[in-house]
């Protein structure tokens, strides 16, 4: 027997949309129909579940990414991009060649259209896209187009609308061939929004929600722009090396820090005044660091502080190319890690200059460590120290003298170890290893071969020549607990 | 307690003559209702941020073609509607003639049933774990509604509208919700069914 209400009847007397008569139909009818009791059962289960629904929050950079959006659709900056003219081009000229036209035209026409297209294949090529030079750690990618976060590979292209995010202790870096270098690393969340190449320029548009970015630039970056833009102000940048930082805790301060060279700070003052009228502008030179709060003005330029040098010092890493990595860190620390004895890390980079015999040593050497075998350890440092005087290369000399004095102290010849650091000090007196290899010498005199006063001798001149290194610290601290 | 919280009226009018700060005041009241409209609509977490804030840009640009008339809210959720309407369109659209697009095809795509589609929406593993078996079901039948219908249940049964407030964003009348409700509810429990039973023999 058909029930003589329907389903639609019922769902709108479960809402209470009937009164008087009907309402009273309903519920006299319902008792004796099993069929309409389970459907309005039915209806309050589900009306109930999907009332239940646990409501999801927006992400985090949730609001920068809105207001970056804003701005850019305000100031017009969704301006078409290159491909996006082509194809535009290529649709108008598909609906040209709708209508009759002699014949001269249309070959004029093909040619115009392969002259375009050659062209265009070449402009690709002389690009200077950014690529992703080197990943570690838990860094993801984000593509609008993908629509999810994926893992980063090296060697691949970047793109605008691109969102990088690095989880603390990772380290992103982003190569634009030999125009610029970019890092990103430990809690930061950065979008590309900007990213026009030209013959010979490429204009990149970097958007900072929180966390570190540093920007080393090179001659070459000449004729092209860079522009940061961080919850409270802009910078634009000429060829320099510089640093900022986004600290969400401290209501989403900027930190910006020069290196070299000089940087224009943008911040909006006034959100709702007139163009003009809502800027304030500092220029930061090398050596000084200003910080911006979100609406306000930036501070006035000052000199770093020592803590702040050291932090830049990174910079200097990202300028050059290391075949190979001396895993000891930038905190003071370091010279403990060095002397435990420290690993390296040879990275995937092409083209690959350390030759196959000192890989394979290195290999041994580590082996060797982890096994506690003294007697290879010792024919395989000296081996590698003939095999670097072989084959000698600035791009990575430093690293594998740090790596055998290392070890050397390790296995307890501390006449070479010495030797080996003094060597790092004399040939390499620049490198960011420098006043680590002084600070190791002078840990071997005071705590391996208790020599008090070599070891004040060294830890002084550590402090005379590298006063502002991370090692300079610990030399601080040993000198007065020799005292 | 008594807290002062100026009427969307007074915002809108404040934000129409170019004060960013109240607009910015109805963009923290509303943007995570509209979030979650959205996701609710597409399944799709991350692309429903996206739409979010896109929904909001596009508040903003047109906030002078508003007629206070109508109510803010109202106004919001049509533009979130027909950001999410086209979006759908749009991936259906992908789907049906692209299949081979961006080389996610694997061979195996075809036979993906719609829950394995959901745990695609770029939601982090604790989010996963957290929403519960039953939700992601209910989800994954909701993405199988047609559209109008879609939007009537959302409107009504998650958000919580009246069927005359539910008739004023869809722009029909107040009983064509109540019609399409109904329907619905009547495709979801099929489709929920369906689900159990199919689970069950697995």
């Amino acid at each position: 027997m058909r029930c003589k209400f329907n389903f639609t009847e019922i769902s709108l007397y479960a809402d209470g949309q009937y009164s008087g008569r009907k309402r009273q139909e309903i519920e006299d009818h319902l008792p004796g129909c099993s069929e309409c009791k389970e459907r309005l059962e039915k209806i309050g289960l589900l009306r109930d579940s999907l009332h239940n629904l646990a409501p999801i929050e927006e992400s985090e950079g949730f609001d920068f990414e809105f207001n970056r959006r804003l701005k850019d659709r305000l100031e017009g900056h969704g301006a078409p991009t290159w491909d996006a003219g082509i194809a535009a081009a290529f649709a108008r000229l598909r609906e040209a060649v709708v209508y009759p036209v002699p014949a001269a035209v249309k070959v004029a026409v093909s040619f115009i259209l392969v002259v375009a297209v050659v062209a265009g294949l070449q402009t690709k090529s002389l690009q200077k896209i950014p690529t992703v030079e080197f990943v570690a750690g838990d860094v993801k990618i984000y593509r609008p187009a993908d629509g999810r976060w994926t893992t980063p590979r090296v060697n691949m292209r970047l793109k605008a609308g691109d969102k990088i995010r690095s989880q603390e202790g990772a380290i992103f870096n982003i190569a634009s061939n030999g125009r610029y270098k970019a890092r990103i690393k430990d809690d930061s969340l950065i979008v590309i929004s900007k990213l026009d190449s030209g013959w010979n320029n490429i204009d990149t548009g970097f958007s900072l929600s929180h966390g570190d970015l540093m920007v080393n630039t090179t001659e070459k970056f000449k004729g092209s722009s860079m522009e940061i833009r961080t919850p409270s102000c802009e910078a634009e940048v000429v060829g320099t090396a510089f640093m900022v930082r986004v600290e969400p805790e401290l209501k989403n301060m900027t930190w910006l820090g020069v290196l070299h060279g000089k940087v224009e700070v943008i911040s909006e003052v006034h959100p709702l005044k007139e163009k003009d009228e809502k800027r304030a502008v500092v220029y930061v030179s090398s050596g000084q660091k200003t910080t911006v709060k979100p609406y306000s003005y930036p501070t006035l330029p000052e000199l770093f502080s020592e803590k702040e040098w050291r932090m830049m010092q990174e910079l200097y890493q990202l300028s050059q190319k290391r075949q190979i990595l001396l895993l000891v860190g930038t905190e003071p620390d370091r010279i403990d890690r060095l002397l435990k004895p420290a690993p390296v890390y040879i990275p995937d980079m092409r083209p690959r200059t350390v030759p196959a015999s000192i890989q394979r040593t290195i290999a041994t050497i580590v082996k060797a460590t982890d096994q506690k075998d003294y007697n290879t350890l010792d024919k395989s440092i000296k081996s590698l120290e003939q095999l670097l005087e072989k084959h000698p290369n600035p791009s990575y000399d430093v690293e594998i003298l740090m790596f055998m004095g290392s070890h050397y102290h390790y296995i307890k010849d501390y006449d070479n170890a010495i030797r080996v650091f003094r060597q790092v000090i004399r040939k390499y007196p620049d490198s960011e290893y420098a006043s680590l290899a002084q600070c190791a010498m002078a840990t071997i005199y005071q705590n391996d071969l208790k020599d008090t006063n070599m070891a004040k001798r060294a830890y002084t001149l550590l402090l005379k020549a590298y006063p502002n290194s991370v090692d300079a610290v610990r030399a601080r601290e040993a000198l007065t607990s020799i005292r | 307690m008594i807290e002062f919280m100026p009427s969307d009226d007074i915002l809108v009018e404040r934000a129409k003559a170019g004060e960013r700060a109240a607009f910015d005041e109805l963009y923290q009241k509303y943007k995570r209702p509209i979030l979650n409209y959205i996701y609710r609509f597409i399944g799709k977490r991350a692309q429903a941020e996206e739409l979010t804030q896109e929904a909001f840009v596009r508040a903003y640009i047109n906030m002078h073609k508003f007629e206070p008339k109508a109510k803010f809210s109202s106004w919001l959720y049509r533009i979130a509607a027909n950001l999410s309407k086209n979006f759908l369109r749009h991936a259906q659209y992908e789907k049906r003639f692209l299949p081979f697009k961006q080389g996610s095809y694997d061979g195996e795509d075809e036979n993906r049933g719609f829950i394995e589609n959901i745990e695609d929406s770029a939601r982090k593993p604790d989010e996963i774990a957290q929403a519960s078996e039953a939700e992601r079901f209910l989800q994954a039948a909701m993405d199988k509604l047609p559209v109008h219908l879609k939007e009537a249940l959302i409107l009504c049964d998650i958000k919580g509208a009246s069927y005359e407030e539910a008739a004023k964003i869809m722009r029909c009348r107040p009983m064509t919700v109540g019609s399409r409700i109904s329907r619905a509810r009547q495709k979801l429990a099929v489709l929920l069914g369906h689900l159990k039973n199919g689970e069950a023999s697995k």
